[in-house]
């Protein structure tokens, strides 16, 4: 036990020789400072990190809307250091200008514009002493603040141009398809009232019969762009296969139809869905080709599969294909298989388009879950 | 005279085409550039009326204004009436500059459709009158001022060349007879303004 003491004592001893010198002193205290300033920029980063994602959330939230988000990121603002928030802005015209806290501190400015067109914001962000430093979270998180305001605005801009796009698009099409049909019912009102002679009326009535169903066709295209199937979703008995062999024939398609079905679904849904469907076929088709359409109805599922042999379709990239007001023709809107798409989903059901470059053949498949009792 | 009729909805074609035939107009018709330029080759016509709107280009004007582009080179006597739905101010320009006659907006009544060929028939006729009576061939030219004099002197010969050819289906001694020119003068001017015989005939 002595020996044991006595040994324990020269350690303590010497422990106690080497923490009284100078250098472990500084050692320890520079590793204590290190330390702590480690956790304290650790907990800065987070802070930040916080910050930054709850900015990039907000914007997210308010659906990138500037003027919302310059409500809505103002706590935060504050919270960070920003101690007053000032815009004069010009929206579309209208000048007006946004205030938010307050300080007569004396405090550090940070000024800056966002502009795109006929939106602008003239913002005036006043920071605590700190925030003047370029490191500060405070002027990190303006920063960030500022960047998404411009991003705001340039996709404000771009919106409105691609919505102008669209709606002269549309404008287009129906102005077009709206003047053949005037045009065509201004002649035949004068000759109407002007013409007498029975041979010709025979004649008028006989160019009547070839010519007015083209022109019925026309009125309907027409108005199947203006179309919005119900909301109320009526089901009702349909044979699959009648309803697309009239499609086909009113589209002077050919196709070759295997196998039927009849469901017990949404007449008017389904008919959009067929019709936005082949509508393709006779606008990018060379019109020779026969389609081949297999119907398939299982126990808990409807499936018709539409195959084309036409390259037309194949060239078209697959990602865009379903992409609202995206075509690659100049006549039509672009809106069709999305259409198809979007009522489909009304009813758990989805289209989708394979395209199989060995055999040179593309494919749309439509699938419709089954639920309702009557169609086991 | 012969009327053809330039649209791409059959429907259209048949009443405008019942319109003028109750007036004692021959029709032809064509729903495309191609079938218009194939038509206007094989027969002698003298009044277009044209859609400028056609597959595939349905709401821009390019389609008929290559078919007007194509007669200002070719048979630039006949006379094109543009019948449109598109933008009237920025059509009719486009036309105008392209060579048509006259510019009428959809939908247009029965009786503004009937004097307006009549009146292009009223031209080409008196037109041919002046041709066979007193030899005179109306050529018309685009130039701008700036370019000068010579410009306008070669740009007037081109065009007389290129529609004599047509005209004697590039007969170079009948050519040269109604040019009043020798034949070399004339093989000089071919090759001057490298004007090809199947081109002439046949391009677009």
């Amino acid at each position: 036990m002595t020996r044991l003491s006595q040994i324990s004592m020269e350690w303590i001893q010497a422990a106690i020789e080497f923490l009284s010198s100078e250098g472990w002193f500084l050692i320890l205290l520079l590793g204590i400072v290190l330390v702590v300033l480690a956790l304290y920029f650790r907990y800065q980063t987070l802070k930040l990190r916080h910050s930054i994602s709850q900015l990039y959330k907000i914007n997210e939230n308010c659906q990138q809307d500037a003027l919302e988000f310059f409500h809505q990121s103002w706590p935060l603002l504050n919270r960070s250091g920003c101690l007053e928030l000032e815009a004069n802005v010009n929206w579309f015209g209208e000048t007006f200008k946004i205030s938010k806290g307050s300080t007569l501190d004396q405090t550090y400015l940070y000024a800056f514009t966002a502009s795109v067109d006929d939106m602008k914001f003239k913002v005036s962000a006043y920071l605590s002493y700190s925030g003047q430093q370029p490191e500060s979270i405070a002027r990190v998180i303006l920063i960030t603040f500022q960047h998404i305001l411009e991003q705001d605005l340039m996709l404000k801009q771009s919106q409105i141009l691609i919505s102008q796009k669209r709606l002269e698009r549309y404008q287009l099409f129906v102005q077009h398809e709206i003047k053949n049909i005037a045009q065509f019912l201004q002649l035949l009102s004068d000759q109407v009232q002007t013409i007498e002679a029975e041979e010709a009326c025979n004649k008028l009535m006989n160019r009547l019969k070839a010519s007015v169903p083209f022109m019925a066709q026309r009125a309907k295209r027409t108005l199947s762009q203006t179309y919005q199937p119900s909301q109320v979703l009526q089901n009702e008995w349909i044979n699959i296969e009648s309803m697309i062999l009239d499609i086909v024939k009113v589209n002077a398609l050919a196709a070759q139809i295997k196998g039927e079905a009849n469901v017990y679904l949404p007449r008017e849904l389904m008919l959009e869905v067929f019709k936005n469907i082949l509508n393709n076929f006779r606008d990018h088709g060379s019109g020779s080709e026969v389609l081949k359409i297999r119907v398939k109805k299982q126990a808990d599922e409807l499936s018709v599969q539409i195959e084309s042999s036409e390259i037309s379709l194949q060239q078209v990239p697959i990602e865009r294909m379903f992409e609202p007001f995206w075509t690659n023709s100049e006549s039509g809107m672009g809106l069709g298989l999305f259409l198809a798409r979007e009522l489909l989903k009304q009813i758990d059901g989805s289209v989708t388009f394979r395209s199989n470059t060995e055999n040179q053949t593309s494919l749309f498949e439509v699938s419709i879950p089954i639920k309702d009792a009557l169609n086991q | 005279m012969v009327i053809l009729i330039v649209d791409d909805d059959p429907a259209l074609r048949s009443m405008l085409g019942f319109s003028l035939e109750s007036e004692g107009y021959s029709i032809l018709e064509a729903a495309s550039r191609e079938q218009a330029l194939a038509c206007l080759s094989e027969n002698d016509i003298q009044v277009v009326v044209l859609d400028m709107g056609m597959p595939p280009a349905e709401h821009s004007p390019d389609e008929g204004l290559a078919v007007l582009d194509w007669l200002s080179r070719h048979i630039s006597k006949i006379k094109t009436i543009v019948l449109t739905g598109q933008n009237v101010e920025a059509t009719s320009y486009l036309a105008l500059k392209h060579g048509a006659f006259d510019f009428l907006e959809k939908p247009v009544d029965n009786l503004s459709l009937l004097q307006a060929v009549k009146r292009a028939c009223l031209f080409y006729d008196q037109e041919e009158k002046l041709k066979d009576q007193e030899g005179l061939h109306k050529v018309s030219i685009d130039v701008s001022l700036g370019e000068g004099v010579k410009h306008v002197r070669n740009s007037a010969e081109e065009k007389l060349v290129r529609q004599v050819l047509m005209q004697t289906q590039f007969n170079v001694h009948e050519t040269a007879r109604l040019l009043g020119l020798k034949r070399e003068n004339v093989y000089y001017l071919i090759k001057k303004y490298s004007i090809d015989r199947d081109d002439e005939a046949f391009s677009d």
